[in-house]
């Protein structure tokens, strides 16, 4: 009788021991098949056979109302620091003339003052609010929005309301203050800071696909300023600028234009320029191995235009290295 | 047995381990924090009263050079090919192309700060046979456009080759101006109260303190500044010098193994000192019969609060809520302003200073203080900058008065400034208007334009009283200030305080728009007829001043002039703001 229970208590822990066993390899097989797919989704992804180096803004086109009022690829669309929303304009042909066939559709000052407008490869706009010296136009619930302005109708709506970590404290008056468009993926990129305040950095890189107007990626936990988006040879990367250090960082992309892994920083514009604590509020490429940088304060607090000093600055890409190199810099 | 008892400890040690690291952040040390520093308020010396007798000796030597056909100050003490360098680029019309004021053609501070052997990276085509013969690089630094001349010369040629212009750039410093550096931050009063004794020439070389001087940079001022610093044990006080001024522009300490920080310039330093110093925290203030505490703001300037006269209560607070400016050439142009804090705020034109305490002093004698907050652009006084001044004045006598200035300069000289004052006053009041014959009460929230009626022979227009009859007086501005100011053509309102309801006793987003000319600017949103007799009143008293840059009238302007070599600000102040005259000893 002993006997049989000792037999009986020997094979339940042979039993459990069994079921532990296969628990551990079961679980070990899985952080494995784990390990590979997360080592996969955030490791970079050599650029797709068709997608060509350097800039991705090749495909951007003036909206179609605008071919059909008659202005022609040189017109201006701007959001200039004194007049509010969005105007276009002909091209002056030297600085300093009056500006000539101005237009602005009744909807185009609806989001109050407005950031630095993209276009997408339809000629559509997208234009984010951002307030210059006060708020009044520019009320905090409309600053985490995304407007677009209709390629043939020229009618300005809201595109897409972005979700925000934590509401707007009274310390920080901005929401979405950066975007930039990737061509070969008809990708909006938008930068907010959002809900950030001295304590807490809680800004995201929202990745906004155009095709199905919804948020498919995003980076998180870190408040950024001026994108752009450079292709090389190891893959996509979005360069961004940092708003509390004069750092400019990147992320990889996808070839779906999905934002992959971690951010790396990339290098630091401390001591650049005039005022040695510039910030890059603008990214963009021109050729294959060209970045302009136009930088300048900020400090987290509202600033007239006129008061603002930028700087431009000019980096080339050393492809061996994967690193961005001054060249010189030139008011 | 044993084996538990290992098992058990080596549990214990780990559980111990973890809540230790848990309890102690990375990075956190056993010392005391670093304290941060101090902000020196702007001013420029004196010519009659220099602090030093070198800074005296600079300002006749600048003085002299001014006067010379050729203003330069060239360096002395250089060996012949040097100074034959020097002398070559100074002759030149090409090196003095910034000698001058473009306008007026008065002569600026321009100064030879270093004659060196041109490098190999400084051969460019122009400067070629630089490879073969003797050139020499001449830096000369423009105190008043802050730019760096400099000019390659050929010794053996006897020739300028090339003039490069660097804006806001400053060369080298000679050795002389670090020594005067030195001696400006030694000497300061901030500098001996942030290391605990006055430093000497002397303390500076010793080995326990050690001085060094550090690039910094006046992103503000656009003036020519160095740090000497000096090193106690593990922290470095940063003492920044504006040479152009020949001032401390400030004190900041820093933790010497820290190299990661930001750097230390005029801006960070006054960002810094302020936001911690005065938008963190809410100071108490209390002198002679006053007390009250005060606080930066975001977007609503100075915020005074619990404002006692001899131990009654009078305000519960006090601000500038916008500055709504508008100009008459351009339909809707204009531009409603917020003040408050250099960093994390909604406010555009911001404090560099914290709040300054000064006796009030009339005829001679101090009749009370004035605590006074002041908020620049960064680019003033150019043109689109905006420099704006909260005042608040307390006499003795219990009255008080609070006052909204403009310095100019803004985008023109058809300007109006529209300040928005919010005064919530303390207990419940009636608020009542003179009708030219006898005082009527308001029995619901309203406004009035101070032209709607006349004051008394008093000069008082309005009175606030609790039901004993007890309160103050109030006296528009009619230009009786002898402050230069010129009437406030207010707009007055007197709206219920809720308790339950904020109205704006927290920080407010812009209140209402630039260029609106009648009453609509903002506090009539709070207007509904609520019944306001004996009750939480709150007083909202807009004034509107028009600007004026005709020579001999400026008013609420600022220009830039030209004093002893470099450009400075000529300051039009304008003031606006009611006094409030107790109706009896409250």
């Amino acid at each position: 009788m002993a006997n049989k229970k000792k037999q009986k208590a020997s094979q339940s822990r042979a039993h459990r021991r069994a079921w532990w066993i296969w628990g551990i390899l079961v679980a070990l097989a899985a952080g494995v098949i784990g390990y590979i797919v997360y080592s996969i989704n955030t490791s970079e992804q050599r650029l797709a056979p068709g997608f060509g180096l350097g800039g991705v803004t090749y495909c951007q086109a003036v909206p179609n109302f605008a071919k059909e009022m008659g202005y022609d690829e040189s017109a201006i669309m701007s959001t200039n620091e004194t007049l509010k929303g969005l105007f276009i304009y002909d091209r002056p042909l030297e600085v300093g003339q009056p500006l000539t066939n101005v237009y602005q559709h009744p909807s185009w000052d609806d989001a109050g003052y407005l950031g630095t407008p993209v276009n997408d490869g339809l000629g559509n706009i997208y234009a984010a609010p951002a307030p210059r010296v006060n708020l009044f136009d520019n009320p905090p619930e409309q600053q985490n929005t995304v407007y677009k302005v209709d390629t043939d109708i020229g009618v300005m709506a809201e595109f897409i309301r972005l979700p925000f970590p934590a509401p707007m404290p009274p310390d920080n008056p901005f929401g979405i203050i950066g975007l930039t468009y990737d061509c070969d993926t008809n990708s909006l990129y938008a930068a907010s800071i959002y809900g950030s305040d001295r304590e807490a950095e809680v800004g995201i890189i929202y990745h906004i696909d155009l095709d199905s107007g919804e948020v498919v990626s995003q980076l998180e936990n870190m408040d950024t300023f001026g994108l752009g988006v450079f292709n090389r040879v190891l893959g996509k990367r979005l360069y961004f600028g940092l708003t509390r250090k004069s750092e400019v960082w990147s992320v990889a992309l996808g070839n779906d234009g999905k934002i992959r892994g971690e951010p790396r920083f990339e290098f630091s514009m401390a001591g650049w320029g005039a005022d040695g604590d510039d910030k890059a509020r603008r990214i963009v490429f021109r050729r294959a191995d060209e970045m302009f940088v136009r930088g300048s304060a900020f400090n987290y607090n509202l600033i007239a235009g006129s008061e603002r000093i930028q700087t431009d600055y000019l980096l080339r890409y050393n492809a061996e290295q994967d690193i961005w190199l001054r060249v010189d810099d030139s008011q | 047995m044993n084996q538990r008892v290992i098992r058990i400890l080596f549990s214990t040690t780990i559980i111990i381990l973890i809540t230790v690291s848990c309890a102690t952040p990375l990075g956190e040390s056993s010392s005391t924090p670093t304290p941060l520093g101090a902000v020196v308020p702007r001013a420029t010396l004196n010519p009659e009263q220099y602090p030093l007798p070198a800074l005296k000796a600079q300002a006749t030597l600048v003085s002299t050079i001014l006067r010379q056909p050729i203003p330069i100050q060239l360096m002395v003490g250089l060996d012949s090919e040097r100074a034959q360098a020097q002398e070559i680029a100074a002759l030149d019309p090409r090196f003095q192309g910034d000698l001058w004021d473009a306008s007026s053609g008065a002569p600026l501070r321009n100064e030879i700060f270093g004659v060196y052997p041109m490098r190999e990276s400084d051969i460019t085509e122009a400067t070629s046979q630089c490879h073969q013969s003797a050139c020499y690089r001449v830096e000369m630094y423009n105190y008043a456009r802050n730019l760096t001349t400099v000019g390659f010369v050929s010794i053996d040629d006897g020739t300028l080759l090339s003039v490069t212009k660097m804006p806001d750039t400053q060369p080298d410093v000679p050795t002389y101006l670090v020594d005067l550096a030195v001696q400006i931050a030694s000497k300061s009063p901030e500098v001996a109260a942030a290391l605990g004794y006055s430093p000497d020439s002397e303390d500076a070389v010793m080995a326990n303190t050690k001085t060094a001087l550090n690039l910094t940079r006046c992103q503000r001022s656009r003036h020519l500044c160095v740090a000497p610093t000096f090193v106690t044990g593990e922290r470095a006080l940063w003492a920044i010098v504006d040479l152009t001024d020949g001032v401390l522009v400030g004190v900041r300490w820093t933790d010497v193994g820290d190299p990661g920080g930001p750097a230390v310039t005029e801006r960070s330093l006054q960002d810094e000192v302020v936001t911690q110093l005065y938008c963190d925290q809410t100071t108490p203030l209390a002198r002679g019969d006053w007390s009250m505490d005060f606080i930066l703001t975001s977007s609503d300037g100075l915020r005074i609060s619990s404002v006692l006269f001899k131990d009654r209560a009078v305000l519960e607070s006090a601000k500038l809520v916008d500055w709504h400016v508008s100009y008459s050439a351009t339909e809707a142009f204009g531009y409603s302003d917020a003040i408050g804090c250099p960093i994390f705020s909604q406010a555009a034109v911001v404090a560099f200073q914290g709040p300054t305490v000064e006796d009030l002093v009339v005829s001679g004698e101090a009749v009370g203080f004035v605590l006074e907050q002041e908020f620049w652009g960064e680019q003033w006084p150019l043109p689109c900058s905006y420099y704006y001044e909260q005042r608040f004045e307390f006499y003795n006598d219990g009255r008080f008065r609070v006052v909204a200035g403009n310095v100019g300069r803004g985008c023109g000289t058809n300007g109006t400034y529209r300040p928005v004052l919010r005064l919530a006053f303390a207990g419940e009041n009636s608020f009542a208007a003179w009708t030219g014959a006898a005082w009527e009460s308001w029995l619901t929230e309203g406004w009035q334009s101070q032209s709607e009626s006349e004051p008394t022979a008093d000069g008082y227009q309005y009175r606030l009283a609790d039901s004993t009859g007890a309160g103050f007086y109030i006296e528009p501005g009619r230009g009786q200030f002898s402050d230069g100011g010129r009437g406030d053509n207010a707009y007055i309102y007197a709206t219920l305080d809720h308790p339950d309801l904020d109205e704006g006793d927290t920080d407010m987003i812009t209140i209402g728009p630039c260029c609106n000319v009648n009453y609509e600017q903002g506090p009539e949103r709070f207007l509904n007829d609520e019944p306001i007799e004996g009750a939480n009143l709150v007083l909202w008293y807009v004034a509107q001043i028009e600007n004026d840059g005709t020579p001999g009238q400026q008013y609420c302007w600022a220009e830039s002039a030209l004093d002893r070599g470099v450009y400075v600000a000529k300051e039009y102040p304008c003031y606006a703001g009611p006094m409030f005259v107790p109706i009896s000893g409250p």
